[in-house]
């Protein structure tokens, strides 16, 4: 079990464990209430047979104004209901900053062996793991089954560089939700903060409607802005409506919003490391 | 007459909570007001993202733009009132894990009193009551509607009848927590259901979930039944009478609420045993 880690300096050896460790934890936190499971699965099966059933009645009405087909367009749908269960940004590290301030334990978490953003990276990412395996797999399984090319890539290579883009975007998001807890830090109010979010995130993703339906002005924002990246990227490639050369720049796009925003995750923390006053002392 | 001389008690004291309450949120200024902006962005948002879609295609499942926004913000209006009043039911599990429901039942007064008069959530006076109104309002000058006696009755009606649906339903739901200890995963499990109602003409799903959220989940009457009767749409109901039942089926769902709390309160044996 040691094998891997010990070829590796010890350093890094350490901080793997580190990190899995954190994995671990994060796994564990979803997955401690069964009941809670089983509501989060009801809720996923409903979200995409809502938007599945919404985008069918829509396209009945006028399938002109799509530029993409129905089953293409039911498919962004159902795997958009799937993405934004998945990479949910109403948990996260917004959330867990907020509820350590509160409590005043972030004060452990900051003599832990490993950078608050990096423990929170690593938790975040056991807790997608969990959420990817217990409701996104069973439901986009279920939905292939049931909706057959309604559901499907557009091909395997379209699935493929879908996966490697919702990748980035699980990162990318991770990025925003840090960022959103530094606001969340600043202001003390994670409600407000976090409605504010969760609007910015459904109205410049993408990820309940396609931008190719926005008003020309709104959709020039959204390109302007990374949260496209978040859902419109991945979800275009996996129907294949971007393909070849024009899946590349979109994901390379994607990677250049991360550097970005890596930068700004290491840059907010190191100016509010400093100033942090942890509630009752 | 000492009825009625605790009955002037229970009222002076919900008064004084009433109070208490008002100040506490009123004493974060910044916070009351970044959240009443937060609200009203999120569901302008969601409103926006909807006209898109309508304005383009004009219709879903036979309903017009401003119909599905008065759909949208008739169901906010309700929800702003249940959470005006009893916003802290879907907390009973909570209460009765702290002990707060033991305190409860040690006091002379109905522990389903006490309970519903516990807290009263004056913000959402201004969020989604206040943006659902306006919103209602908008919606209605958009669709050309007057305002007639009728009309302002059957919204009334509605409102209340709505109010009373949604509370009976929390409250049986949270109630489970009497044979569960946890009930909060029960009220959550419904949450996309209540996203789905709220957003679309129920008729957009097929005529089976009409019927489930007309007699299974009865939370078409919160806003697509209302609606129906304000729009005059009540002849293509299941029945011409179900778009004006809000309040007779919100008072039924409060009875049920109540009796699955009273039953839940009968077995009940504190957590500390």
């Amino acid at each position: 079990m040691a094998d891997a880690p010990t070829l590796l300096p010890a350093g890094t050896a350490r901080r793997w464990d580190l990190a899995r460790a954190f994995l671990r934890y994060g796994l564990a936190n979803r997955t401690t209430y069964r009941a809670v499971y089983w509501a989060q699965l009801v809720n996923a099966v409903v979200k995409v047979a809502a938007i599945a059933l919404v985008w069918r009645a829509f396209h009945a009405v006028d399938p002109g104004q799509f530029p993409v087909g129905g089953d293409a367009m039911i498919a962004y749908g159902v795997v958009a209901a799937l993405g934004s269960v998945v990479l949910d940004w109403w948990s996260g590290p917004h959330h867990y900053l907020a509820r350590r301030i509160r409590l005043g334990t972030i004060t452990g978490d900051l003599l832990r062996p490993m950078s608050l953003p990096r423990q929170l990276f690593a938790i975040h990412a056991g807790e997608t793991c969990s959420a990817l395996l217990l409701l996104g797999v069973p439901v986009y399984l279920g939905a292939l089954a049931l909706l057959g090319r309604e559901a499907a890539p557009a091909g395997p290579a379209a699935g493929l560089l879908a996966l490697l883009s919702f990748a980035l975007s699980f990162a990318l998001l991770f990025c925003c939700s840090f960022l959103v807890g530094m606001i969340v830090l600043k202001t003390l109010n994670l409600l407000g903060v976090m409605h504010v979010y969760h609007g910015v995130i459904t109205l410049l993703s993408g990820f309940w409607i396609p931008l190719w339906f926005y008003p020309e002005p709104l959709r020039r924002i959204a390109e302007l802005l990374p949260f496209q990246s978040i859902f419109f990227t991945p979800l275009t490639i996996y129907i294949g409506h971007r393909r070849g050369a024009d899946a590349a720049v979109a994901i390379l796009q994607q990677a250049v919003w991360l550097c970005i925003l890596l930068v700004a995750v290491h840059l907010a923390w190191r100016f509010m490391r400093r100033r942090l006053v942890v509630q009752g002392g | 007459m000492t009825a009625i001389t605790a009955a002037r008690r229970n009222a002076r004291l919900y008064l004084r909570f009433l109070g208490a309450g008002f100040r506490s949120q009123t004493i974060y200024g910044f916070d009351s007001a970044l959240l009443l902006f937060a609200v009203v962005f999120l569901n302008v948002v969601d409103l926006s993202l909807l006209a898109v879609m309508l304005t383009r295609f004009e219709a879903l499942g036979g309903w017009t733009m401003w119909e599905v926004v008065l759909l949208y913000c008739m169901f906010l209006a309700v929800l702003g009132l249940q959470y005006l009043f009893t916003l802290h039911l879907n907390r009973i599990d909570e209460f009765i894990q702290d002990g707060t429901l033991d305190q409860m039942l040690v006091r002379p007064v109905s522990p389903l009193l006490q309970l519903v008069a516990r807290e009263f959530h004056l913000r959402n006076l201004f969020h989604h009551f206040g943006t659902g109104i306006v919103g209602v309002l908008i919606a209605m000058a958009g669709l050309g509607l007057a305002w007639t006696p009728e009309r302002v009755a059957i919204l009334a009606a509605s409102l209340v009848g709505g109010t009373l649906l949604l509370t009976g339903m929390v409250l049986a739901l949270a109630s489970l927590a009497f044979w569960t200890v946890r009930s909060q995963v029960f009220l959550f499990g419904t949450a996309e259901i209540q996203e789905a109602v709220q957003h679309y003409p129920a008729t957009v799903f097929g005529q089976w979930f009409v019927r489930a959220m007309t007699f299974l989940l009865p939370l078409a009457f919160v806003n697509y039944y209302p609606v129906m009767a304000l729009t005059g749409r009540a002849d293509e109901a299941m029945h011409p009478l179900l778009p004006y039942a809000s309040p007779l089926v919100g008072s039924a769902v409060l009875a049920v609420g109540v009796v699955v709390w009273r039953a839940g309160l009968r077995r009940y044996e504190s957590t500390g045993n």
